[in-house]
């Protein structure tokens, strides 16, 4: 186990490694370092002694290799420097802006795992008739609106005309639940019906496993068959679904974060890409990365926890 | 072969059930006369046959799936009787109906496949007309089942004890420790080597013979009154194949509960069944006792399954087999099912159905050629 964990962690190093190339190559190369200085300065200030003042004050005329093995440098070390735009600590910035992606993610993100649950064991239970058919439906439907639609169709009519939430805002603390709840109500209809989708699937497909009719053979009610083979066995991978969900849930909100004003770290990723703002740009995909292999480690243990056939090694 | 085996009913062991097979239904007295009788056995066993009341009696059931290309009247009037302490086996071809027969018996047909009709009479209560929470009662109680492949009937996720503790959970008052030391016990009766320990084994820790006692272990753990054994030894070695069928012989001798062996393989009939049904299309077209059917086969199907197995020491060209495959069960030719891959049929054959026509000594049979012309 120890040693699983230990392997694992070495072996997030390629991995960062490949990214960190991706992300020299693109902003750095393609993008242009040219593209970064011209950011930084102001208008009047572009004059090709300024120019090549900050390039080397930046070591932007270094060679390509050492400013490659920069940025690596700052990924592993996790020390960006300061912000461009800001001039605040990339280190704190991050940490000022997980907290409101967190409370807009978390809740949504459980409401609906939980609720798709629930929707999917009916629509197994119930399969082929009306109650199926209708959550079918209502799924299907939910994951046809384009997510950009809702939030119009929301901030308009929900918020606008019904006055029932704030349209955008935000503030610390509890008050902010009256701003995230139009964000959270919109994110669960539009995810729930392809979870709900998916789980019935697994639900369904266990159901016919030959172990489940091996359970009612034996005297078991249909009830405690479906709760005791059939979905403990379904959540091999209904877990591992939900597991991996968990990183894209940061730039799932990428969307609802702009369009209703919450600070958090996909809108610090915006507005660093629309700036310019390298090292934040650079902390964030870090971020993002550890984030992922985090949590497909965390698959891992829990298919091990779950089922007795999986050992790690 | 094996001849016909002690059938004395033993005294069962194991908690008494309420509902237990009184006198049971009546049984229907053979028809006599009404047909020639083939090769006459002593008629002293026949009667014997009949004096006991069967412990499960399947009367016209049919069962259909209802798919979207049409209905697959994957059993469309079987009836036969079980009598306690006896093996019935069941065989045809895959895709005959044996399996649905017996998940039909038991209410546990996947859907599309509904009964449209018949009854199955177990302890005169009719199975096939009974609340769904009362013949979960039933199941693993009174009529129990071991399912074909080992592996996929058995939980992944539960060690092999568990899964044989939660059939004495349903239908026993044990508490949780004393239903994992009867799970042990059962393991041991099944011929499971260091039980205690298997007991905590996971399945996919368990050999394909193993994995089959657990199973058997499963269905046997309440003392049904009947077990339907799925092709229980299809998925196994040839050795294994042997110890399984022993030991759901030595099993039933001690219980006597009675079996019906669902199988293609006629010689595990030949070894552990009294009576054979053979099945055809989802219709019975031959039955009787085992020794007679398969030393005097009256249908063409019986007599081509039983040519088709090859004999150690006859040097075969080559293997002998049925043409043609068994017809598409959505639709169904007129006339005698096997009309088309049979070496014998006539116009005749095709004009009408034959009925199971009883021949007499426990004999029945559904060809109008065996049954004789003037039965036309």
């Amino acid at each position: 186990m120890l040693h699983y964990l230990a392997r694992r962690i070495v072996s997030t190093l390629p991995i960062l490694l490949g990214v960190a190339l991706v992300f020299f190559l693109v902003f750095n190369l393609v993008g242009g370092s040219e593209r970064f200085l011209y950011n930084i300065l102001p208008p009047k200030g572009r004059t090709p002694e300024t120019i090549d003042q900050y390039r080397e004050a930046y070591g932007l005329d270094r060679p390509v290799i050492v400013q490659f093995l920069d940025t690596v440098g700052d990924m592993v070390t996790f020390d960006f420097g300061r912000s461009e735009s800001t001039r605040q600590k990339v280190s704190y910035l991050i940490a000022r802006y997980v907290p409101a992606s967190a409370a807009l993610a978390v809740p949504a993100f459980v409401v609906e795992i939980a609720l798709a649950l629930a929707l999917a064991m009916l629509c197994a239970r119930t399969r082929g008739r009306w109650p199926d058919r209708l959550v079918g439906v209502l799924s299907v439907a939910g994951m046809s609106l384009p997510m950009l639609a809702l939030v119009i169709i929301g901030q308009r009519f929900l918020a606008f005309e019904a006055g029932l939430f704030p349209i955008s805002g935000w503030t610390r603390g509890l008050g902010a639940i009256r701003y995230l709840a139009l964000p959270w109500l919109l994110w669960v209809t539009v995810s729930v019906g392809y979870d709900v989708r998916f789980f019935r699937t697994a639900l369904v497909e266990e159901q016919g496993k030959e172990y489940v009719r091996a359970a009612l053979a034996k005297g078991m009610p249909r009830r405690l068959a479906m709760r005791r083979h059939v979905l403990r066995n379904a959540m091999v991978p209904i877990l591992t679904y939900v597991v991996i969900q968990v990183p894209f849930l940061l730039t799932g909100s990428m969307l609802l974060e702009r369009f209703f004003s919450i600070p958090g770290i996909g809108e610090l990723l915006v507005q660093a890409i629309l700036s310019y703002d390298l090292p934040v740009m650079k902390a964030t995909v870090t971020f993002y990365t550890l984030f992922f292999i985090g949590f497909s480690v965390l698959t891992d243990l829990l298919y091990a926890a779950v089922d007795p056939r999986v050992r790690l090694g | 072969m094996s001849v016909e085996r002690d059938t004395a009913s033993a005294p069962r062991g194991g908690v008494p059930k309420p509902g237990n097979a009184g006198p049971g239904a009546p049984r229907s007295a053979a028809p006599a006369g009404a047909a020639r009788p083939l090769p006459a056995r002593p008629a002293g066993l026949a009667a014997a046959l009949a004096a006991e009341a069967p412990v499960l009696d399947v009367r016209n059931l049919a069962a259909w799936y209802f798919t979207d290309e049409g209905t697959v009247k994957a059993v469309d009037g079987v009836g036969f009787k079980l009598g306690k302490g006896k093996t019935l086996g069941l065989v045809g071809e895959s895709g005959c109906g044996k399996t649905a027969t017996g998940l039909a018996v038991l209410g546990l047909l996947p859907p599309p496949g509904r009964v449209v009709r018949g009854e199955a009479v177990l302890g005169r209560r009719d199975l096939l007309r009974m609340p769904e929470a009362d013949l979960a009662a039933m199941r693993g109680r009174d009529i129990a089942m071991i399912f074909q492949e080992p592996m996929s009937a058995l939980d992944p996720l539960m060690t092999a004890g568990e899964q044989i503790a939660e059939c004495l959970e349903m239908h026993t008052a044990l508490d949780r420790r004393e239903r994992a030391e009867k799970a042990v016990e059962l393991l041991a009766s099944v011929g499971v080597p260091e039980p205690a320990l298997r007991a905590k084994a996971w399945p996919h820790e368990l050999s394909g013979g193993m994995r089959q006692r657990v199973v058997i272990a499963m269905a046997l753990a309440c003392d049904p009154k009947v077990v339907i054994a799925d092709e229980p030894t299809t998925a196994l070695d040839v050795t294994v194949q042997a110890q399984i069928l022993d030991l759901i012989e030595d099993t039933q001798e001690r219980t006597g509960m009675g079996v019906i062996l669902v199988t293609h393989d006629l010689a595990a009939v030949a070894q552990a069944a009294d009576e054979v049904a053979v099945m055809y299309a989802g219709v019975l077209v031959e039955t009787g006792p085992v020794k007679d059917v398969y030393a005097h086969p009256a249908h063409p199907y019986t007599k081509a399954l039983l040519g088709s197995i090859p004999v150690v020491g006859q040097a075969a060209r080559q293997l002998v087999t049925i043409p043609g495959r068994v017809p598409n069960l959505a639709r169904l030719p007129s006339g005698c099912r096997f009309a088309d891959r049979c070496p014998l049929a006539e116009s005749a054959c095709r004009a009408v159905e034959p009925d199971l026509v009883d021949l007499g000594a426990g004999r029945r049979v559904r060809c109008i050629l065996a049954t004789g012309r003037a039965a036309r």
